[in-house]
């Protein structure tokens, strides 16, 4: 998957479940911008579950304050990509 | 010497200090009448959950005094041991009339029956969809159970059909939610609720604490409200709120409570209701099934005067249906400095902060009951214009 596809797959997960209408970006706190309790977190992790195929361990995404720590997260534990395969993609398409 | 321990038991009150205000646990010197005392002063009642100003009404107070000399103050025991005597079974049976449901359950608080729900009925095979914005006792019974926990969007019904075609794999699917939210006067849709539990093959558990005794047009509470005939879910409600008395219920097939009656702890452990608060219930319901409809008149006029006040007041205020009027506040700060401004001006609210509601979203509530009389709603009128305005000045 390449990584803007990552970005804005998980963006549109974030900026449905969110009840604020200013759009997420990468660096957004998720809990001080755009208020996430935790049941609205436990609501983005079943949902990006969902989305890609993968069980998301809570203990995981305690870490978690912005989208961008998410993409990481996502990226390097659960999906198997690394930044540099990514860097490699972008070279390629460029 | 104080232990070491006690300095990890530290709760943040400076905000209330900074504004010489601290809201909660607030002494009122009496009962619940047509004015509330506290520090020797009048108030106007908008925080209560006395919606149809039962409480003090001298019909339930000579029926519960009548249940105390007949059968004492308490029957010291369990509902499993001494606790269910005939005035404890007449409640029953006189809600499920009133609900049209099959059979009802006592407990000490709708709280504890929430909590002892979900441990009797769920385990770590099982999956609950819950509304984001359910109450915490619902949240926390399902919590207990060790269970996949799905939240879904506040009334959104397309979202839980959604998320209900990935719970195949589990052994059992719970449904949840709350009649009317109590923060915002949502209302929800139960009868597209029961209809998508029943294509998932899932079990609905509707909480009516604030929908009992208020909705419907004969106050029968959500499932009168939705149309909902032969409710094939779980149904709790407090008795403590429309009701005016005190303790939930649980309501059920007669399958489900003579499960729960031998497996719930919440039930089996704790002391059943005391006489003089069955007596006044059972009067309570009585007084709605002959009185609900001029009631519920004045409670809707009530709440549209305040609304509308509210609106004027340049207030911003959620739009739903119930008669609770939640004023979104936004900051700790200006959701307790518009508490306090109103309090100023005798008038009694109740300001809800994280974790009852999700972080910057404080609102303070407003309940204007059916026995607040029109000189009384004037004035709270005049009484939240002018704390809106006072409180604009110190939160600027």
């Amino acid at each position: 998957m390449k990584e803007n596809d990552l970005k804005n797959k998980i963006l549109t997960i974030f900026q449905t479940i969110s009840r604020r209408t200013e759009p997420i970006r990468m660096e957004t706190n998720l809990r001080e911008e755009m208020d996430f309790d935790s049941l609205t977190t436990l609501m983005a992790m079943n949902e990006l579950d969902d989305a890609f195929e993968i069980e998301i361990n809570e203990e995981d995404f305690i870490d978690v304050v912005t989208a961008a720590d998410v993409v990481r997260l996502l990226r390097e534990n659960y999906l198997g990509l690394s930044a540099e395969s990514d860097a490699k993609e972008m070279a390629n398409e460029t | 010497m104080k232990p070491e321990w006690l300095d990890n038991l530290n709760i943040d009150v400076s905000l209330a200090k900074k504004l010489t205000f601290n809201p909660y646990y607030g002494e009122l010197e009496a009962g619940l009448g047509e004015t509330t005392c506290l520090v020797g002063k009048k108030f106007l009642d908008l925080a209560s959950n006395n919606y149809l100003g039962l409480a003090g009404d001298p019909r339930v107070l000579a029926a519960a005094r009548l249940a105390l000399d007949e059968n004492g103050l308490s029957l010291c025991g369990t509902p499993i041991a001494t606790g269910a005597n005939r005035l404890y079974n007449t409640l029953c049976r006189s809600l499920e009339r009133f609900l049209g449901m099959e059979r009802v359950l006592l407990y000490p608080s709708c709280y504890q029956a929430n909590l002892g729900l979900f441990r009797a009925l769920a385990g770590k095979e099982d999956v609950t969809l819950v509304d984001q914005f359910a109450h915490a006792s619902l949240l926390q019974g399902i919590a207990a159970t060790g269970c996949k926990v799905m939240p879904f969007l506040h009334n959104n019904m397309e979202h839980l059909q959604k998320l209900l075609g990935r719970c195949g794999r589990y052994r059992r699917i719970l449904v949840v939610s709350e009649s009317v939210f109590s923060t915002r006067g949502t209302i929800c849709p139960l009868a597209d609720m029961q209809a998508l539990a029943e294509e998932f093959d899932a079990l609905p558990i509707i909480d009516d604490s604030h929908g009992i005794g208020v909705l419907g047009v004969r106050g029968r509470g959500i499932l009168e409200h939705e149309h909902v005939e032969n409710f094939s879910g779980i149904y709790t409600a407090s008795l403590g709120k429309a009701l005016a008395g005190q303790g939930g219920m649980v309501a059920a097939s007669a399958e489900i409570i003579e499960y729960l009656s031998y497996s719930n702890e919440a039930l089996i452990y704790s002391t059943a209701l005391t006489p003089p608060v069955i007596g006044g219930l059972l009067e309570v319901l009585r007084i709605i099934e002959e009185e609900f409809s001029q009631k519920s008149k004045r409670l809707t006029a009530n709440r549209s005067q305040l609304l509308r006040s509210a609106t004027e007041a340049g207030l911003k205020t959620i739009a739903g249906d119930a008669p609770i009027v939640g004023v979104q506040q936004g900051s700790d700060r200006a959701t307790l400095i518009l508490t306090r401004e109103l309090f100023k001006r005798g008038v009694f609210s109740t300001p809800f902060l994280p974790p009852s509601v999700p972080p910057n979203q404080g609102v303070v509530r407003l309940i204007a009951n059916a026995g607040l009389s029109e000189d009384q709603m004037c004035r709270a009128s005049h009484a939240l214009k002018d704390a809106a305005e006072a409180s604009r000045r110190d939160t600027e």
